[in-house]
């Protein structure tokens, strides 16, 4: 692994973290159903996963749900947690699925509803009954929106991005 | 990046999921509820009547305080760091459901015609 490598997945982290800060100081939109968030911090996972190493993205996406948990409480880590690992895991399986041919929406949309699908579920072993299920048709049309904000966001990014993390020295 | 940011085959798949989440919404039927339940750790712990307005902590859950009023019922006290439970506002459908997480306490409407039934609503 070299430095800059090192470096850039530091960098990567240090984003997630400001992003995932920003977005719980904000107050809650009032036009957004209750627990409904952007995900903002879920471009870095994804950018981790389409540049860097897989596990490298499983990587990132566990130390943001361990700063949740410091910085937000157990419950919210256990939140961040479920979603993170259950949406990084089907956006590297899409990708290793279907490598170059996949698109970035299909990617960040998937990811999105696999997140609000593992908080649901995670909910639902914390409440110990499957009523919060009512709120899948809400949390499935919030993913596929904030999942195309979050592609269309990455693919944007990417550019400058790039010119600060990649792996080897220039 | 050279990948894409859209391809035909992601309306689809987007076209889809919405159209399955508008099939759930729709399908579940839109009655006033009679009463709320309150579950603390998935146990009924209160019943309460919405046509008789009150506030009241919940047992189990001191913090945690449940206004009725109107025929409806909200949060409208609790410890929690995110307030999401407060936030969700009064909810009086039947099935409508508000949550607080960190303290493991759960509202939910019921009584329209009585529980959720999917196979007898005809429109």
């Amino acid at each position: 692994m070299t430095v800059r490598r090192i470096t850039s997945l530091g960098i990567m982290l240090a984003l997630i973290f400001a992003l995932s800060s920003l977005e719980n100081a904000l107050p809650p939109l009032p036009f957004l159903p209750p627990g409904v968030k952007p995900g903002l911090s879920n471009i870095m996972v994804m950018y981790c996963a389409f540049f860097f190493r897989k596990r490298e993205a499983f990587l990132l996406a566990f130390l943001k749900s361990g700063f949740v948990l410091l910085t937000r409480g157990a419950i919210a880590g256990i939140m961040s947690f479920a979603g993170g690992m259950i949406s990084v895991s089907i956006i590297t399986l899409l990708l290793a699925l279907f490598g170059e041919r996949i698109s970035v929406a299909a990617v960040s949309v998937s990811g999105a509803l696999a997140h609000n699908f593992g908080q649901l579920a995670a909910s639902s072993l914390i409440l110990a009954n499957t009523y919060t299920f009512w709120y899948f048709p809400v949390l499935a049309v919030s993913g596929v929106l904030f999942g195309i904000v979050t592609g269309i966001t990455l693919k944007a990014l990417t550019p400058a991005l790039g010119r600060v993390l990649r792996d080897k020295d220039v | 990046m050279n990948r894409p940011l859209f391809k035909k085959a992601d309306f689809i798949l987007i076209a889809a999921v919405l159209l399955v989440a508008a099939a759930l919404f729709l399908l579940v039927p839109k009655e006033r509820g009679r009463y709320a339940e309150v579950y603390v750790n998935g146990k009924v712990v209160a019943t309460l009547d919405l046509t008789k307005n009150t506030t009241a902590s919940v047992t189990g859950a001191p913090s945690v305080t449940i206004e009725v009023k109107d025929g409806a019922a909200a949060f409208v006290a609790s410890d929690c760091p995110d307030k999401v439970c407060i936030h969700t506002g009064f909810v009086s459908v039947s099935g409508q459901t508000a949550v607080c997480l960190p303290n493991r306490v759960q509202l939910r409407i019921k009584g329209g015609d009585d529980d959720v039934n999917l196979d007898a609503v005809v429109y």
